[in-house]
C-alpha cells in the first residue's frame, strides 16, 4: 500500500506551526464546496485542537433572500413557469418553497444549465429562469440573457461578503480559503483590499491540507495575502471574456444576502437596455403584496453562514432540522453547510 | 483511530468520474474533460469515455485542450496536460 508521504508531510508541518502559534485560529472555508471536501475526507480531525475550520456565505442558496423565493413562488402560482438549479427547489420561502409550488400544480423545472433553461423556453415561452451564484455562475446567465431568457437575477459577488465577515466584530476570522471557481473567473485582484491572510484553494483534500498551512504560516508570520495555491485554474487576471460578458449585461448593486442583511455592491442587476428580461419588473402588479419574510424561529443559519457557530451548535441541528424537512436554508444545498455537517454527523469530523 | 480513517479516505477515496456526473448540479463544482470536436462555440468533451456537449463561450480552447466545465460551460482551460478525477 503506497503512502502518500506528502499528504503526510503536510499535516506534521500544519500541526508545528499550530504549536509555534499557541492560539485558537479561526479558518473559514469560503465555499460550499470546499465544506464538502472537509467534511468528506475527515480534514478537520487531522488538524490540531487549537486550529478551527468553519463554513461561510459561499452557498448560493443559502444566502438567496427569502422575497426572492417568494416571488418566484407568486409566479409559478400565477400560471408562470419557473425554471432553477435543482438545489434551489427545497429552499422554505416565507410560505412554501418552489417544490412545493410544484407540487400543488405549478409549473417549476430544475435545470443543470440555462442552456438547458432556454431549450425549455421554447416551449414555455414565458418563462422565467431563477438565477443564482456566484461569479462562476454569472457568466452562463449572461449569455442566456442576450439569447432571450427571462430572470429573476439573484447573482451576488463574493469579496464584497468576505469584506462584511471580516469587520464583524462578533467574528474573529483569521484567514480564508478563497474559493477556487470563483477567482478562475475574477483573478486575485479583488481580493487584495480584504484585510486578511487568503489563500485561493483547489477541491482535492491534499490542496485544502496544502493551502491551510500556507495560511497557518502567513498568519505565524503576522502576513496578510492572497496566495494561490490553484494555479492549474486560476491566474492573476482571471477569466476577462467572462468578466467582459457579465459586465455587458449586469451592473453591480446593493444586495441582500439571507441572514446577513443588504451588502453594498454586492450583487447584480440588468442593464437598462436588458431590463426587458427583468421578471420583477414585467410582472410587478403579481408581485405586489409579498409575504413580510420571517425566518423560522430558533434557525441559526445567519450564524453559520457567518462563521459564529458550527451547524451542531444550532438547536434544531437533526431535531427538528434535516435534509427531508429543512427549517433554514443551510439544510438544502448540496453545498450548504448544515446539510454537510448532516450527512456525515456520524463522522464526528463535519 | 479517527485520523486513521481520515488519512485512509484522504489516499484511497478520491471521488470516482461516475459520483462527479452524479454531483453535477452541484453549482461551483467543475468537471475536467478534454475537448474532442469544436463546432462554433460548442465543443464536445470527453469525460474518461463519457461524451457531453459543453459552450465554449468564454474560452478558446484547441481541440485535446483539458477543460474545466462548470454548469454547461467551459470556464478555464487546465495549465497542464493531464486531467484528475476532480478539481
Amino acid at each position: 500500500m503506497p503512502v502518500d508521504t506528502d499528504t503526510e508531510n503536510i499535516i506534521s508541518e500544519i500541526k508545528e506551526i499550530a504549536e509555534d502559534i499557541n492560539r485558537p485560529v479561526k479558518i473559514m472555508e469560503v465555499c460550499g464546496t470546499h465544506t464538502q471536501t472537509i467534511a468528506k475526507y475527515g480534514i478537520k480531525t487531522l488538524l490540531p485542537e487549537n486550529i478551527q475550520l468553519v463554513s461561510g456565505p459561499g452557498c448560493p442558496v443559502c444566502v438567496t433572500p427569502q422575497r426572492t423565493i417568494d416571488s418566484a413562488v407568486r409566479l409559478a402560482q400565477n400560471g408562470i413557469p419557473i425554471a432553477t438549479y435543482g438545489d434551489m427547489l427545497k429552499v422554505p420561502g416565507t410560505e412554501m418553497s418552489l417544490e412545493v409550488a410544484k407540487e400543488n400544480g405549478s409549473k417549476v423545472f430544475i435545470v443543470e444549465s440555462t442552456i438547458d433553461a432556454l431549450k425549455l423556453k421554447t416551449e414555455y415561452p414565458n418563462l422565467v429562469f431563477l438565477a443564482i451564484g456566484f461569479e462562476t455562475t454569472t457568466p452562463m446567465t449572461a449569455w442566456a440573457v442576450k439569447n432571450g431568457l427571462d430572470i429573476i437575477c439573484a447573482h451576488k459577488t463574493i469579496p464584497e461578503a468576505m469584506n462584511v465577515i471580516v469587520s464583524n466584530q462578533d467574528n474573529q476570522i483569521d484567514g480564508f480559503l478563497n474559493p477556487g471557481h470563483v477567482s478562475a473567473i475574477i483573478g486575485t485582484r479583488p481580493y487584495r483590499d480584504i484585510n486578511a491572510p487568503q489563500v485561493i484553494a483547489g477541491f482535492e483534500p491534499e490542496d485544502v491540507l496544502k493551502s491551510i498551512l500556507m495560511l497557518l504560516k502567513q498568519i505565524n508570520t503576522d502576513r496578510k495575502e492572497v496566495e494561490n495555491n490553484y494555479t492549474k485554474i486560476v491566474n492573476d487576471d482571471g477569466n476577462k471574456k467572462a468578466r467582459a460578458l457579465t459586465s455587458s449585461i449586469f451592473e453591480t448593486c446593493d444586495s441582500e444576502w439571507r441572514g446577513i442583511g443588504i451588502i453594498k455592491d454586492s450583487g447584480l442587476k440588468l442593464k437598462k437596455q436588458y431590463q426587458n428580461h427583468d421578471a420583477m419588473e414585467k410582472y410587478r402588479e403579481l408581485l405586489k403584496d409579498l409575504p413580510e419574510p420571517k425566518d423560522n424561529k430558533g434557525c441559526r443559519c445567519a450564524d453559520v453562514i457567518m462563521g459564529v457557530i458550527e451547524p451542531k451548535k444550532c438547536p434544531l441541528f437533526s431535531k427538528v432540522c434535516t435534509p427531508d424537512n429543512p427549517t433554514g436554508p443551510c439544510m438544502v444545498g448540496t453545498e450548504s453547510a448544515c446539510k454537510i455537517a448532516y450527512k456525515y454527523r456520524g463522522d464526528d469530523n463535519a | 483511530m479517527i485520523v486513521i480513517t481520515s488519512l485512509y479516505f484522504l489516499i484511497h477515496k478520491k471521488p470516482t468520474f461516475n459520483n462527479l456526473l452524479i454531483e453535477y448540479k452541484i453549482m461551483c463544482l467543475a468537471i475536467p474533460g478534454k475537448v474532442i470536436k469544436i463546432d462554433d462555440d460548442n465543443a464536445t468533451i470527453d469525460y474518461n469515455g463519457i461524451t457531453k456537449q459543453a459552450k465554449i463561450t468564454i474560452i478558446s480552447p484547441k481541440i485535446g485542450d483539458y477543460v474545466l466545465v462548470h454548469a454547461g460551460f467551459a470556464i478555464e482551460i487546465l495549465k497542464k496536460d493531464r486531467k484528475d478525477d476532480t478539481i
